[in-house]
């Protein structure tokens, strides 16, 4: 074993990163070789040296400063931003006793409804094969809709007492996105817009409209908090003639 | 709360979660700085310039990476960018004694600190980034891999001969046992 290899694994072990095959060479080595043991005790000496260089804290004017200077420039989309949440806040509910009543019949499913109107004649997706790692509570359910001039993710996950609605997207062309939902059971609080000229969004009760017209649309985010625990449903379709695919908001045994 | 949290929060213009990121990440940055400059004035001067850039750029996080991967890249940037600008690394300028340490640790914590900061002076760029990240901000071969965009594998072996060569800086400066 040449001196190089040998202080590889040293490092590697000192650094806690050896795997189980590198520790068992490494010791063999040490307790057959004096010079080995030698190249360790310099290899800790290095280690020690770097560890014994005192951490420093930045100076807590760094954060009062940066916050000040945030505060100040808000960042560009911010205000309309803003705007948007204050549509999207709870409101009271007015609608006439017969829509009640209708609302009501279609069953206590609320309903939540993405709907991309992309062009072309629709393909139902198949569902994400990869696993989404964001962190935001947990995931129930995942899809992807496929289509020949671009393609959309969706994504649930719940976290406490708030859905959130993941979307990441390209499109060749502009993109039109509907969430429908059901503001009995749902009170969106956040609208993460699509990024690229152009894009807005609108929002009407029971209904957030996003258009992507940039070249791409992605992390799209949508959260509202749940008031009521129980089903609920996204569906997707793109394109004019619709293609679809249904997302659980809530894991199928919190369904039953 | 998650880092993705507070950044989609950042975005829909929850300026107290942007508070909460800088809180997070405002000691490694200044770390980082700290030992890519040499300079605690810098360090903070670069500390605030980065978040601020991030305040800014905040929509361009890919929430499928590590946020710490993101801000890292803005951080270095700056770093390189404050390099270019004229100032030269330096020999760390001694701060007061840390209380959590007696002065005889303070004045060889100093001493090694001056030493290992000018041997990192003396390194290339790619080098003096894996020592900050392995032995001072703590990543791991992964973590670090992640960041440069790099194999682990090639992350261990570039990570040996960046200190390879720091520990003949080392010795050039009479480190016992470097």
């Amino acid at each position: 074993m040449s001196d190089e290899r040998l202080e590889q694994w040293i490092d590697a072990v000192l650094d806690g990163e050896a795997d189980a095959e590198e520790r068992e060479a490494l010791e063999r080595r040490l307790r057959a070789d004096p010079e080995a043991r030698e190249r360790l005790s310099q290899r800790q000496a290095l280690f020690e040296s770097l560890r014994a260089v005192p951490n420093h804290e930045p100076p807590p004017e760094v954060l009062a400063s940066v916050m000040a200077a945030v505060r100040r420039e808000p960042r560009r989309a911010a205000g309309w931003r803003e705007r948007l949440a204050s549509l999207l806040t709870p409101r009271p509910v007015r609608r006439p006793r017969m829509a009640l009543a209708a609302g009501f019949a279609l069953g206590s499913l609320a309903t939540l409804a993405l709907v991309a109107l992309i062009d072309r004649s629709p393909r139902m997706g198949a569902p994400v094969s990869g696993t989404m790692t964001r962190p935001i509570g947990h995931t129930v359910d995942q899809r992807r809709i496929a289509l020949s001039r671009g393609w959309i993710e969706a994504e649930t996950r719940r976290a406490d007492s708030e859905v959130w609605v993941l979307l990441r997207g390209r499109f060749a062309e502009s993109a039109r996105i509907e969430i429908h939902f059901d503001d009995r059971e749902l009170s969106p609080v956040l609208v993460v817009p699509p990024t690229g000229d152009g894009s807005h969004m609108e929002t009407s009760a029971g209904r957030t409209t996003i258009v992507a017209r940039g070249e791409h649309a992605s992390r799209l985010a949508w959260r509202a908090e749940v008031a009521r625990p129980g089903p609920m449903w996204i569906s997707l379709r793109a394109g004019r003639e619709e293609a679809q695919a249904e997302l659980a908001v809530t894991p199928p045994a919190a369904r039953e | 709360m998650t880092d993705e949290v507070l950044v989609l929060r950042s975005l829909g213009g929850d300026t107290g979660a942007f508070g909460e990121i800088v809180e997070r990440y405002q000691r490694v940055i200044y770390t980082l700085a700290m030992r890519m400059t040499g300079s605690p004035e810098d360090a903070s001067d670069l500390t605030q310039g980065v978040f601020l850039k991030a305040w800014r750029g905040l929509s361009g996080f890919d929430p499928h990476r590590r946020f710490f991967s993101w801000i890292y890249r803005i951080a270095i940037h700056e770093c390189l960018n404050h390099r270019r600008g004229g100032s030269r690394f330096q020999a760390l300028e001694m701060d007061p004694v840390s209380e959590a340490r007696g002065p005889e640790d303070c004045v060889q914590g100093h001493e090694i600190e001056s030493h290992v900061q000018q041997g990192l002076a003396r390194l290339s760029e790619g080098d003096r980034q894996l020592i900050i990240l392995r032995h001072f901000l703590d990543e791991s071969y992964e973590a670090i891999a992640e960041t440069l965009g790099v194999p682990a594998k090639t992350v261990k072996s570039r990570l040996f001969t960046a200190r390879q060569r720091l520990r003949v800086e080392l010795e050039r400066r009479g480190v016992e046992d470097s």
